[in-house]
């Protein structure tokens, strides 16, 4: 194995470690913050055994999310150092203002929130947890900022120095440097405000806090259903409410920023919505495969098609064209790299170009399959509880929702990595999209046995990590709230 | 070439963040440290606790430092990074044990429990704080700009004479400096009298640490003349305060030998920055370096950056501020 695929594989590892971990913590934050806010508003003793219990929780998941962070920060060094390079000026100051925006204003404030219960007034309190739930939500905002930089690269121009003549200028509009050119070339910055409202960002961001949403409220609700199944806690109720309307809520904003994600990928990256599509040729009323295998060497998708609705979906009417793969991306942008390339030869180079079609399909498949397994939950939940019957233990239908609460809590958990490897992968081979390919970013300094021994370390800590969290997680849970002193 | 004023001040604020970690962090990582050398129970309990609230965001300062380095130093940030590889991911995992070691160590009562996250806790912070002192030391020294070797070149590259007494005065720095805040923070009762004493002799041994890495800067530098005399006068002031952190140590002013252990290490990121100056990687033997324009980002980054760090910085400081206030005392249970 190559420096590049290991250093892929070790990216690919830690980044899905780390998500694991702070989707849940943002979701989490806000509804910690309703519980808070009950508790301040109701005086009710239970809200604030809940909100003590919950934090505990967050505290948990937060720790191990932040730690896992920091290596990512310092990977685009180690493992990606022409990329970082390459795009430093542009890339690098989302990264910094996330740490000076995001990361102080939660950590500090965490610290309030959860050890200074006994030190701090009720409002003082409410307003430290209110800070970690804005913190959070601000670290999700700015590293999908500059995540959708990569995607969407906006607000630079490419500088170029002439290793010859030592002259710099700035490449054309839309340039693709050449692999001997990118030592020599790098991103500059013509607008932050255009780098922060790049073409993907908006969406992305209102997509994955949807997300975090998610993960949050499915936690709750899954505790909240296993201490009612048990009988226990009189806090579990009431929350379970809360954390149902806020599940509810989360998947009404999945519902429009997951079809808002999907018509910006039309224009923005059609590659990559061809890609999840399955999509080879270019036609009007182009299918939505409900599900399917792909045939990558025949280019075929067999499988159960809904026609005409990938056209409706992504342009908002069936007689639209989408673009397929054979078409994506297009000759003019591939002479920009194979110059003089002959038509024939152009039809050959193009796959080259593509993300791996099976996987991004099933992926995709897979996020949209859990989404819907999620609103099918939500509404049963409002369901029995529109007709007054949420927690009655003689209703079979309340006992079976109950039951499945608790397992669900790890559907919004695999939807979000799914999700984000669809994303990831889709987005290949380019590591910023059409400017620059993962390929020609990666290290040329560490040999494959440096990064083979480092990704096998952190497989190894990661494995630890894995299983002491979710000893103490669980037993926390099974400990209740009556538990929830601090261990000293 | 020509350095500029943005640039200049971004080399000064990237040392500033460096420094403000090692003012921050070496507090946690040395209550980590000095956690081994206090007995299992009570002793070792109220060091784990004493840090929990603060790791934290002491941490994020390095997070920080890291982000500056990128967005206003991108080619140091990915030269750095990339030619110390297996260093730089065997400090990032052990930043990961020592949390996990921080958040688990109060989960369960067991001695056994107790015992080997309290290790995981020493382990990974001695062995960090060693780490983060021979890379600043290697940077310092001019051992990174060489062509790569390999994985055994890649680690050994690091270990000259002065990273090695690097790595020795900020372990014996940490530890000092962790043993003065829980020395600030233990109540003055015969169950925690270990607490005072493990102050004293770290910061002796600091002492030691601190002249034998005088001595091989002294020889490092001998015959380069800017770098001599910022690390002269830098070593002098360092040596102020450390002097003066003892003396108040033995009246019993635990808070100010704290504060002069803080402005040490301000001192010490101080000296490397200065004498570093105008590179950001300083040459190596055979006369390569990394100048601070030439690692620069456009002058536009640099001034966004800029105007972000002047909301930002005084921002994070002020949460800093609040929670240090809230946090001030060490009596009562957190």
């Amino acid at each position: 194995m190559d420096v590049e695929i290991l250093s892929r594989l070790q990216f690919a590892l830690t980044a899905c470690f780390h998500f694991l971990f702070p989707p849940i913590s943002i979701g989490l934050a806000l509804y910690i913050v309703i519980i808070e806010a009950m508790w301040l508003k109701t005086g009710d003793e239970k809200y604030l055994a809940a909100a003590k219990f919950f934090l505990k929780l967050f505290g948990m998941i937060f720790a191990v999310g932040v730690v896992t962070g920091i290596v990512m920060v310092f990977q685009f060094g180690t493992n990606w150092p022409v990329y970082s390079t390459f795009v430093g000026d542009v890339f690098g100051s989302p990264l910094a203002i996330e740490a000076v925006f995001a990361f102080f204003m939660e950590s500090t404030f965490l610290a309030v929130a959860l050890w200074g219960w006994d030190r701090v007034g009720k409002k003082a309190h409410f307003f430290s947890t209110a800070m970690v739930c804005v913190g959070s939500h601000l670290s999700a905002i700015w590293i999908l900022i500059a995540n959708s930089f990569m995607q969407t690269p906006a607000g630079f121009r490419l500088q170029y120095a002439d290793p010859q003549t030592g002259i710099t200028s700035l490449l054309p509009e839309g340039a693709v440097p050449a692999p001997e050119q990118i030592p020599h070339a790098k991103a500059v910055i013509t607008s932050f405000w255009e780098l922060c409202t790049n073409p993907s960002c908006l969406d992305r961001i209102f997509h994955t806090v949807s997300a975090c949403w998610l993960c949050g409220a499915f936690l709750a609700l899954g505790i909240c259903a296993y201490y009612i199944i048990k009988k226990r806690t009189n806090f579990a109720k009431p929350c379970a409410k809360i954390a149902l309307a806020y599940a509810a809520a989360a998947a009404a904003a999945m519902l429009f920023t997951g079809h808002s994600s999907a018509r910006s990928l039309a224009v923005n990256q059609p590659e990559k919505l061809a890609a999840f599509e399955g999509h080879y040729r270019s036609e009007k009323n182009a299918p939505l495969w409900l599900t399917g295998i792909v045939d990558e060497q025949n280019r075929k998708v067999y499988g159960i098609p809904l026609g005409g609705w990938l056209s409706y979906l992504a342009f908002g009417s069936s007689e639209a064209k989408v673009s397929g793969l054979e078409d994506l991306p297009s000759d003019e942008f591939l002479l920009k790299m194979h110059p003089n390339a002959s038509p024939e030869e152009l039809k050959k180079i193009r796959p080259q170009y593509w993300a791996p079609v099976s996987f991004s399909f099933h992926s995709f498949r897979g996020m949209v399959f859990l989404g819907s397994a999620m609103g099918a939950l939500v509404a049963l939940g409002l369901l029995l509880w529109i007709r007054g019957k949420l927690f009655d233990a003689n209703s079979k239908l309340s006992r079976i929702f109950l039951y499945c609460c608790v397992p669900s809590v790890a559907l919004p958990i695999a939807a979000s990595q799914i999700g984000w490897a669809a994303a990831e992968v889709g987005r290949q081979p380019w590591i910023v999209w059409h400017v620059l390919k993962t390929s020609d970013a990666v290290t040329t300094a560490a040999t494959a046995g440096e990064i083979l021994l480092s990704t096998a370390t952190f497989t190894l800590v990661f494995t630890a990590i894995s299983a002491v969290f979710l000893y103490a997680f669980f037993k926390k849970i099974k400990t209740g709230p009556e538990g929830a002193g601090n261990g000293y | 070439m020509e350095i500029s004023i943005l640039e200049a001040v971004w080399f000064a604020l990237t040392g500033v963040l460096l420094g403000a970690f090692t003012a921050t962090g070496g507090f946690d990582f040395g209550a980590g440290i000095a956690l081994g050398f206090l007995k299992p129970g009570r002793q070792r309990d109220f060091a784990a606790r004493s840090i929990t609230p603060f790791w934290d965001a002491n941490q994020v300062w390095l997070i920080t430092a890291g982000g500056a380095l990128f967005a206003a130093f991108p080619r140091a940030y990915s030269e750095v990074l990339s030619t110390m590889y297996t260093p730089v991911m065997l400090l990032l995992a052990l930043l990961v044990l020592r949390v996990v070691g921080i958040e688990f160590y109060p989960f369960e009562s067991g001695k056994k429990w107790r015992a080997f996250w309290g290790g995981v806790i020493f382990a990974s912070s001695l062995l960090s704080a060693v780490l983060i002192g021979v890379a600043l030391g290697a940077i310092y020294g001019g051992a990174l700009l060489k062509p790569y070797g390999g994985f055994w070149e890649g680690f050994l590259r690091l270990f000259t004479p002065l990273s090695v007494c690097s790595g020795i005065l900020y372990a014996a720095f940490f530890a000092a400096y962790g043993a003065a805040f829980l020395r600030l923070r233990a109540p003055e009762t015969a169950e925690f009298s270990r607490v005072p004493r493990v102050a004293g002799i770290s910061h002796a041994v600091l002492m030691l640490a601190f002249i034998a890495y005088a001595a091989a800067l002294f020889f490092k530098f001998r015959e380069d003349s800017q770098p001599m005399a910022m690390a002269a006068a830098g070593i002098a002031a360092a040596y102020i305060c450390l002097s003066a952190s003892a003396r108040f140590a033995r009246r019993r002013k635990n808070g100010a030998a704290f504060a002069l252990d803080a402005l040490f290490a301000l001192v010490l990121v101080a000296v490397h920055c200065a004498s570093a100056y105008p590179n950001i990687i300083p040459p190596s033997p055979d006369g390569r370096a990394m100048g601070i324009a030439e690692a620069a980002s456009s002058p536009t980054t640099l001034a966004i950056m800029l105007a972000v760090a002047g909301i930002g910085v005084p921002l994070a400081l002020a949460y800093n501020i609040y929670a240090w206030m809230v946090f001030r005392s060490g009596k009562g249970e957190y």
